[in-house]
């Protein structure tokens, strides 16, 4: 359900966009799409079924007994921590949460987890952050930003 | 190859095939998602951007900052790309920190593309509200770490 609904919204951005550009912006955007394609299906595709493999062999003891309810406030820098640790584009931490879920982290920690992933995956700030913008910004940027996912968790802990 | 030590090949061929059924799903969203990455960069104002950004444009700029990240459709080396390009056209730090995270955080593309294909809506809705004001207040904090 939620995928239809995604599909659609984005569908009509894309139609959207589509009547507003003009001939060669049209054409420009369409190659880059292709290109995009092109290089990305196949990595999705490894790395969805990574996941999946990943997801089942998750140890469902641990992940309950560190992200769970009876690891207490302790599971939200476990989280953080986790977050900063996993590699992977785009969705490999949704993925990787989802799985977790079923098998007993809570949903705060989890939060945590998907934002510490998302705004300092090791992986992508030495790869990517550090080529583009610098040790100096990065080091504030994570300076300013370790708290964050820690903040998020603790508020939705607080939650009734 | 350890999932298959453990529940056999047969166990493997059924992730591997649920997950490219689960891909055939996803493929129409992807490419209009990758259309919508290719074609709003060419749409953007520029200089229009920086100088609503610059190191005087108080909590508008960190604002400003946030939208253009929850807007911004590309992945990191685009994103990251394009915050290069910012700060050397005299775009400041607080700003650019603001944008960084709220893509990080609130991208719309990737919450609606991915967060939403493998969680649930409460979960996804409840974590994008809390998440809303963290982008400025990651701009805040670094305009008091290091003033500008």
């Amino acid at each position: 359900m939620n995928i239809l609904i995604g599909t659609m919204l984005l569908a009509v951005v894309a139609a959207l966009l589509w009547r507003r550009l003009d001939a060669a912006q049209l054409s420009e955007a369409q190659a880059n799409t292709l290109r995009t394609l092109k290089v990305n299906m196949p990595r999705l595709a490894v790395a969805l079924i990574g996941a999946g493999f990943f997801a089942t062999l998750m140890p469902a003891d641990l992940v309950s007994a560190y992200l769970g309810a009876g690891a207490g406030l302790w599971a939200i820098p476990t989280a953080l921590i986790l977050g900063m640790l996993t590699p992977g584009g785009a969705f490999v931490s949704f993925a990787l949460a989802a799985a977790a879920l079923q098998v007993g982290a809570t949903p705060p920690a989890l939060m945590t987890y998907i934002a510490a992933w998302a705004l300092m995956a090791f992986t992508k700030v030495i790869t990517e952050e550090l080529a583009l913008l610098g040790a100096r910004f990065i080091l504030l940027r994570v300076a300013v930003s370790w708290p964050l996912p820690l903040v998020l968790g603790f508020a939705a802990s607080a939650l009734p | 190859m350890a999932v298959a030590l453990r529940d056999g090949l047969g166990a493997v061929w059924q992730i591997a095939l649920s997950n490219l059924v689960f891909l055939a799903f996803l493929s129409p969203k992807i490419l209009c998602g990758l259309f919508v990455a290719s074609s709003l960069p060419l749409l953007i104002p520029r200089e229009h951007v920086i100088s609503l950004m610059g190191r005087d444009s108080g909590l508008r700029g960190l604002g400003l900052g946030t939208l253009a990240g929850m807007l911004v459709p590309g992945g990191p080396v685009m994103t990251f790309a394009l915050a290069a390009s910012f700060l050397a056209a005299g775009a400041s730090r607080g700003v650019l920190i603001a944008f960084i995270t709220a893509w990080s955080l609130l991208g719309l593309n990737r919450t609606i593309i991915w967060e939403m294909s493998f969680l649930s809506t409460e979960f996804v809705a409840l974590r994008y509200l809390l998440c809303l004001p963290l982008p400025i207040l990651a701009g805040l904090l670094a305009r008091a770490v290091l003033p500008e």
